[in-house]
């Protein structure tokens, strides 16, 4: 115990911690400029002086470890002098226009200068002037106003790890700014913004449009991808003048804080800091409507929802129930999911799927198999405690952004963070291997490797069939000495993440990708981060969105189960399982589905494969498309219902943690009949139609009849979900799980997908899915539009290998099409591998492509590119 | 001109090995691109960014901490001018007023807001650029300037014009440059330049050279230290720690590899003993690393180099070579098992770099500002590792200590901090550099220097321009570390300044003042901001614009930022005003009675930094 009497209030502490913290545990405030919770101390701005018995000089607060005995006086007179003094010193050259600054209200110059600094100024001489930086499209930098606590650069170094910021020149002429000293150029973040104490940095978005006290602020849930990052929403009247975070807010008494654990530590990303707009594009979908011909009709609410049910009752009639399908996006809450599955099975179909297809799933269900139910719910902080990461398939900074700088994080701490393939936004965060060439081969390198150092540990149970599967494949593989040093490295680290998502298996050979990665997190016993590009197919899962499951996840085919939730739905639900997403897509091709009911997702421009879905879906007797947007689905639907979107709505969602979290409506999505509803409440209505029992009136009543059929939600209630509950919850743990492994062996063995992989003698071309996360909504932002830089980007050797140097265009293209897109030679490229964005000048690359299905209903795609 | 070129990967792959880590190769590069291609470039900062994996912003924000790479073209050729304290008194405003009117220089005027330098061009700005700096490290043969890299001293206008003249012509210079300070050896017998001017090291092993390193192979390592903490050596960088204690507390430190920085950062004005040891004595310098390294167990050291002293790397480069070539430097010296090597690191004009912490950050390729402390270097210095940073001089006396024995040492000069003392005299008729015992006085020192210059004593800076002005009452005072402190002054690096009756008092806190402001690191608020504050007030005051209160500001704005820095360097700004005050008051009513300067002096706007 470090006993230390602070103003004569005696604490006891069971570790060391600065005398700052000491003293808020104490109840002591002691004021801080330079201080930012989650940075290393800076010491700098000298604000948080105090008497520290037996030291001569005063001493920084911030830096200052508390020993046994100490005693520290933080209001003597001297004290207060010296305070005095630094905010006396600051404001020399700080100019003294809040009148016409945004940060008035909540700066904490101004705080601080309230309460402890001098009435008066001495200060004669001209005050420092250097112009407002507005050349930026996001963010406004003013230096005069910069008091180099260099918080915004210490977050982007430590925190962001994007390195964007740096302070220039020395002394009094220092100033903050990005590489060009101009545009930002970076990831735009935006965490600078929450960082800077005054207002040196500040969003042009909302620039001179409100003072902090005219806003409400809610706590909020991003709803961009799957991270579930807690925001501060604040608007004003009825629209969204920011997303804040929790990052620099402690010092403040005059903003809402976050009260709840966050999975991402006060930091957004671009799409969670300026993508709000994206509410007001011109695209959204305001009005029902019916196409007869080639004619739209608008219609009300009322009218489309009763139109759709006996659109869907007809179609029912006339071909049967399994003529109809329903699939469903990851955008979709849980309520929402929980009653679109609903709905879909009261028709009596199981022809229900959803973006979890794309991959999440199958690799949760091998997970889940190799180590049991939960496998992939781990906290995101887990990650910073890492000694490993191990990264395969897909960006984290771009699907998961703000959990990607957290890997960045483990790395600057000192972790091992090794990427198998080309990760851009780990780069200088990271060993890689497998870069430039085929990163399948450089993973089945490591997992020989691996599997050589630890031999005994594989050979029974569900791993040897694994290994005897793989090692046919790798044992003609050559280790060399690098790959054997790091196996060798991280066979010996206790605590290792594995970081993968999806996008592993979306390529020729991708399972076995997955095979050795299961095998590795076995043998080195990791714990496994799942991630998921929409933010809740996880969600969709839990609540029975599935051709083969219920809510809770239940094994569709056991009877008992099925029963549960029929006694309780009032209808039989079919024994047979459903297509999944794929399947569905290629029985509207034989025609043997003639109705899909598409909602809360675009499969057109958003999933791969999109150019060939959209072909397919113009042959459907009614195709059905909810949605907030008009969509390019929705322009060739039958009839097309506006929804209400995250965050003008009420709901839940589960993020990759498997962490359930609420949000409320933060704003209306319009007024009065024009103001759409949310999605839970069409399914509703249209249940009502086709006779179905759905009596719910609120969300609330929703939830108390999931938790009496959902096995995972057993036993819980609102108020406890809202508290943002983590796996296992307080239901039943325990899920049944389906042998996918076994199957998908025997469906592999002798197949030609041996040996295969994505990686040719030509180029590979990896796709660049940042910042538009969750695909529909983030890409009507107008501000994330403004970001740029978008473009096929590759090394100058690699042009040149393909005879395009010179060029400046490039076309990309595949079976259903091509994009014309901006040619930018860049050296950060590795050899051999070409990056295209996913969205360009609102087209998506999904558009024109085709896709196969593998064994585990992934869909494999793959593009094409010439001379432009 | 060329903005790419072949070069840095060879400067890369002679490096490698050498740091601990990639980022301290960004002043190697910058230093490289800046004498090839003359400035550092957006494009620059990028290949080095491709080079080391670091991010453009950050290289950016190093490169312009310092004041020595430029981001504008400049002339073929570059004049770098003093107009520190030092060379001020001897006449180096006058000088530079002259300069820049007789050779039509003007103002750089450049879109390129990055930098420190004070740029002048000529009216032939291809052929000539004049930047003039803070404190050369030639204050013995002041008024002094760096020509492309060659030092000149003794300025005068005759030798400024016949200089000039000849790079205008195209030729070079062919005055003497009288770049030789003048050393005076300890009597009867020298023991720091006993082996002066023994440049390659078999003249140096003939004087008994490299006797003490191999013969304290044959002890333990603490007793090497054991054998230092005797000899009651204290650092001779300024704040006199001893040196046994700082080698015992980093060899108890585990968490190895330990690291030896010997610091040749040698900033203060008025100091320039270490120039004189470096140059005309390296070879003790290596023996005294060697032996440093054995006690400590550190098998890398570096030499951190001020920029202002370009002739000395090739002589250190040449010695450390020789060492390496009879087998004292490198693997396995002398098949013992102890390996230690060298690595000679070039600043870029930065006096906080002088602070070890600061130091160790710019030896790590950063910003050159200090760190947090606790933990201090001996536990987690460079790369986090314990490290020793050393000032020149303290290493220079471990042979010395070694050859006569700790006890022997003890009885040399003042028994608080015994030992020989370096002093750089400037100011007097007889400037250079006095190796003198501990504990002589002021008057001994100026009596043997010859008196000052002209005129009479008025002023005296014992010990660098940050330690508190004395007045001629001062000269009993004995030259040791307790002794000033009883007179409100300071040891510090033995840098004694003396100035004479025409010396403006408020005039030299001024410049004292611009050179606190423009070295600031800009970490910490009150020394930040406050420096600028100060030196304004001067200003005005030198130029008959301040009223009384104006004193009182001035008094109360350095007790301001007295003891609230987060390093020494706004305690040294603060002290120099508490001092000047304290002494010179009526200098300052004086100012302001007449408003206006009693010496007549004019205040040389131009090279006021703003």
């Amino acid at each position: 115990m470090i006993k230390v009497t602070i103003n004569d209030r005696t604490v006891f502490l069971s570790e060391p911690v600065t005398v700052l913290e000491a003293a808020k545990r104490a109840g002591i405030k002691i004021p801080t400029l330079c201080f930012l919770e989650g940075l290393t101390p800076w010491g700098g701005c000298r604000l948080c002086l105090v008497e520290i018995e037996r030291i001569p000089r005063l001493q920084t607060a911030c830096t200052t470890m508390i020993t046994d005995g100490m005693v520290v006086r933080t209001e003597t007179d001297e004290v207060k002098r010296a305070r005095q003094a630094v905010l006396e010193f600051l404001l020399i050259n700080h100019p003294l226009e809040c009148p016409v600054c945004d940060k008035a209200g909540e700066c904490e110059l101004q705080d601080a200068v309230l309460k402890y600094g001098p009435s008066t100024g001495r200060f004669r001489e001209g005050k420092r002037k250097t112009p407002e930086i507005t050349v930026d499209p996001l963010i406004v930098r003013n230096m005069k106003r910069c008091i180099l606590c260099t918080r915004c650069v210490r977050t982007c170094e430590e925190l962001q790890g994007a390195d964007a910021l740096s302070v220039i020149n020395r002394g009094d002429r220092s100033v903050v700014e990005p590489f060009s000293g101009g545009r930002f150029d970076c990831e735009y973040c935006g965490n600078c913004l929450s960082a800077c104490p005054v207002g040196s940095l500040i969003s042009k978005l909302h620039l001179h449009k409100y003072r902090p006290w005219m806003v409400e602020t809610e706590e909020g849930v991003c709803g961009f991808c799957g991270v579930g990052c807690r925001i501060l929403i604040q608007r004003r009247g009825n629209s969204i003048i920011r997303f804040w975070s929790s990052l620099g807010t402690e010092g403040l008494d005059s903003v809402v804080k976050v009260r709840v654990e966050e999975p991402n530590n006060g930091l957004t990303c671009a799409a969670g800091r300026f993508g709000y707009d994206f509410l007001d594009h011109e695209l959204r979908l305001r009005t029902p409507f019916i196409k007869i011909g080639e004619e739209r009709y608008t219609l009300s609410i009322d009218e489309v929802i009763k139109r759709s049910a006996d659109s869907l009752l007809e179609i029912k009639k006339k071909y049967g129930p399994t003529s109809i399908a329903g699939i469903a996006g990851g955008r979709l809450t849980n309520e929402d999911a929980y009653l679109f599955g609903k709905l879909i099975r009261g028709l009596g179909s199981n022809n229900l799927d959803s973006t979890a297809r794309l991959g999440y799933i199958q690799i949760q269900q091998f997970f889940e198999e190799l180590f049991g139910p939960g496998a992939t719910a781990n906290r995101a902080q887990g990650v910073l405690t890492s000694e490993a990461v191990i990264v395969a398939g897909g960006d984290p900074l771009e699907l998961a952004p703000v959990f990607g700088s957290h890997i960045r994080q483990a790395f600057k701490k000192g972790s091992l963070v090794l990427t198998i393939g080309f990760i851009p936004g780990l780069r200088r965060h990271s060993r890689s291997i497998g870069e430039s060439g085929d990163s399948s081969k450089a993973l089945r390198r490591l997992t020989k490797a691996i599997m050589e150092l630890k031999s005994k540990e594989y050979k029974e149970g569900i791993f040897k069939k694994i290994a005897d599967f793989i090692e046919p494949l790798i044992t003609s593989e050559e280790v060399d000495k690098e790959i054997k040093e790091i196996a060798e490295t991280i066979s010996k680290k206790e605590l290792i993440s594995l970081v993968l998502s999806g996008d592993i298996l979306q390529k020729k050979g991708g399972i076995i990708d997955l095979f050795c990665l299961g095998l590795i997190a076995y043998l080195v016993d990791a714990r496994v981060y799942l991630l998921q590009e929409f933010p809740n197919d996880q969600g969709l899962i839990d609540l029975g969105i599935g051709p083969d499951i219920l809510p809770g996840g239940r094994d569709l085919s056991v009877e008992a189960w099925r029963s549960h939730v029929e006694e309780i739905w009032g209808f039989p639900i079919p024994s047979q399982k459903g297509k999944d997403l794929y399947s569905i897509i290629e029985l509207i091709e034989k025609g043997e589905i003639k109705a899909l009911y598409v909602a809360g997702l675009d499969p057109v421009t958003e999933i791969p494969g999109g150019g060939r879905i959209r072909e397919a879906l113009k042959k459907l007797e009614l195709l059905i498309v909810q949605d907030s947007f008009f969509t390019e689905t929705m322009n060739i639907a039958q009839i097309g219902i506006p929804v209400a979107v995250w965050p003008e709505r009420d709901g839940s969602y589960t993020n990759f943690e498997r962490r359930i979290q609420f949000f409320n409506a933060s704003i209306n999505a319009g007024s009065g009949s024009k103001m759409p509803p949310p999605d839970w409440e069409v399914f509703n209505a249209i249940g009502r139609n086709i006779g179905l029992n759905m009596p719910y009136r609120s969300i609330d009543e929703l939830w108390l009849e999931i938790c009496s059929v959902s096995g995972l939600h057993k036993a819980l209630s609102l108020p406890l979900l809202k508290k943002g509950l983590l796996w296992p919850y307080l239901g039943e743990p325990l899920r049944h799980t389906i042998p996918v492994t076994e199957e998908w062996l025997k469906g592999l063995k002798g197949e030609a997908l041996m040996g295969q992989s994505s990686f040719s003698k030509s180029k590979k071309i990896i796709v660049e899915k940042f910042p538009y996360l969750s695909a529909t909504i983030s890409r009507y932002s107008k501000a994330l539009n403004l970001i740029g830089g978008a473009g096929v980007k590759l090394a100058l050797d690699t042009a040149k290998a393909l005879n395009m140097d010179r060029a400046n265009e490039i076309t990309v293209w595949d079976s259903y099409g091509d994009i014309n897109l901006p040619l930018k030679i860049d050296d950060r490229v590795p050899e051999d591998i070409i990056t295209i964005p996913k969205y360009f000048n609102n087209r998506s690359l999904y558009e024109i492509t085709d896709f196969s299905r593998d064994i585990t209903g992934v869909p494999l795609w793959s593009l094409n590119i010439k001379m432009g | 001109m060329p903005t790419f070129f072949q070069g840095p990967e060879n400067l890369l792959s002679q490096l490698r090995g050498y740091y601990p880590s990639k980022t301290s190769l960004v002043m190697p590069l910058l230093h490289l691109f800046n004498n090839k291609v003359g400035y550092i470039s957006e494009d620059t900062i990028i290949q080095i960014s491709r080079l080391t994996g670091l991010s453009p912003v950050f290289i950016k924000g190093v490169s312009t901490f310092y004041s020595f790479y430029n981001f504008q073209p400049l002339g073929k050729n570059l004049i770098q001018i003093c107009r520190n304290s030092a060379c001020m008194s001897m006449g180096a405003d006058s000088l530079i007023e002259y300069l820049i009117k007789e050779y039509k220089f003007e103002p750089a005027v450049t879109s390129s807001i990055y930098g420190h330098g004070l740029f002048f061009y000529s009216s032939e700005p291809e052929a000539l650029s004049l930047m003039i700096t803070e404190c050369l490290g030639a204050c013995g043969i002041g008024p002094a300037m760096l020509l492309n890299d060659r030092l000149y001293g003794r300025l005068n206008r005759e030798r400024i014009d016949n200089i000039i003249n000849s790079i205008i012509r195209g030729e070079e210079p062919s005055i003497d440059p009288m770049d030789q300070i003048p050393v005076f050896p300890m009597e009867p017998e020298s023991l720091l330049f006993k082996t002066i001017d023994c440049l390659d090291i078999n003249s140096y092993k003939e004087k008994g050279g490299y006797r003490a390193f191999l013969k304290a192979l044959e002890f333990k390592p603490e007793e090497i230290i054991e054998v230092i903490k005797k000899s009651g050596l204290r650092g001779r960088g300024g704040a006199g720690f001893p040196t046994g204690m700082k080698w015992a507390f980093a060899r108890q430190a585990e968490n190895l590899p330990r690291y030896l920085v010997i610091n040749a950062d040698e900033g203060e004005p008025g100091t320039y003993k270490d120039r004189v040891l470096l140059k005309r004595n390296p070879h003790l310098i290596i023996e005294g690393m060697l032996i440093g390294a054995y006690a400590i167990g550190a098998s890398q050291g570096y030499i951190y180099l001020r920029y202002e002293y370009p002739e000395i790397i090739a002589i250190l480069e040449k010695a450390i070579k020789e060492t390496r070539s009879a087998g004292l430097l490198g693997r396995d010296i002398s098949g013992t098992g102890f390996s230690f090597d060298i690595q000679v690191h070039r600043g870029a004009g930065a006096y906080i770099c002088g602070e070890e912490t600061a130091l160790i950050e710019s030896l790590e390729g950063k910003r050159g500002q200090p760190r947090i402390r606790p933990p201090f270097p001996v536990n987690r210095g460079l790369a986090g590792r314990p490290t020793v940073v050393n000032n020149v001089e303290t290493i220079a006396n471990i042979p010395v200590i070694l050859n006569i024995g700790p006890e022997e040492y003890s009885k040399i000069g003042s028994k608080d901090a015994p030992g020989p003392k370096l002093f750089s005299v400037s100011g007097v008729k007889r400037p250079g550099v006095y190796e003198l015992p501990m504990g002589v006085s002021l008057g001994e020192v100026l009596h043997m220097a010859g008196g000052v210059f002209s005129g009479n004593v008025k002023a005296i800076i014992p010990g660098g321009l940050s330690t508190p002005v004395l007045k001629p009452e001062a000269l009993d005072c004995n030259l040791d570390f307790a002794s000033l402190q009883r007179y409100g002054s300071m040891l510090g690096t033995g840098g004694i300044m003396f100035f004479n009756n025409n010396t403006c008092m408020v005039r030299l806190a001024m410049r004292a003042m611009s050179f606190y402001r423009h070295e600031s690191c800009g970490k910490c608020t009150p020394c930040r901001e406050g420096t600028g504050w100060l030196e304004n007030i001067l200003k005005r005051i030198e130029e008959g614009r301040a009223t009384e209160e104006d004193i009182g500001l001035l008094d109360e704005i350095a007790s301001n930022i007295s003891g609230k820095t987060f390093c020494a360097l706004g305690d040294a700004a603060a002290c120099v005003i508490k001092g000047v005050l304290f002494n010179f008051r009526d200098e300052f009513l004086e100012h302001i009675r007449l408003a206006r300067c009693p010496f007549e002096g004019k205040i040389d706007d131009k090279s006021n930094n703003k």
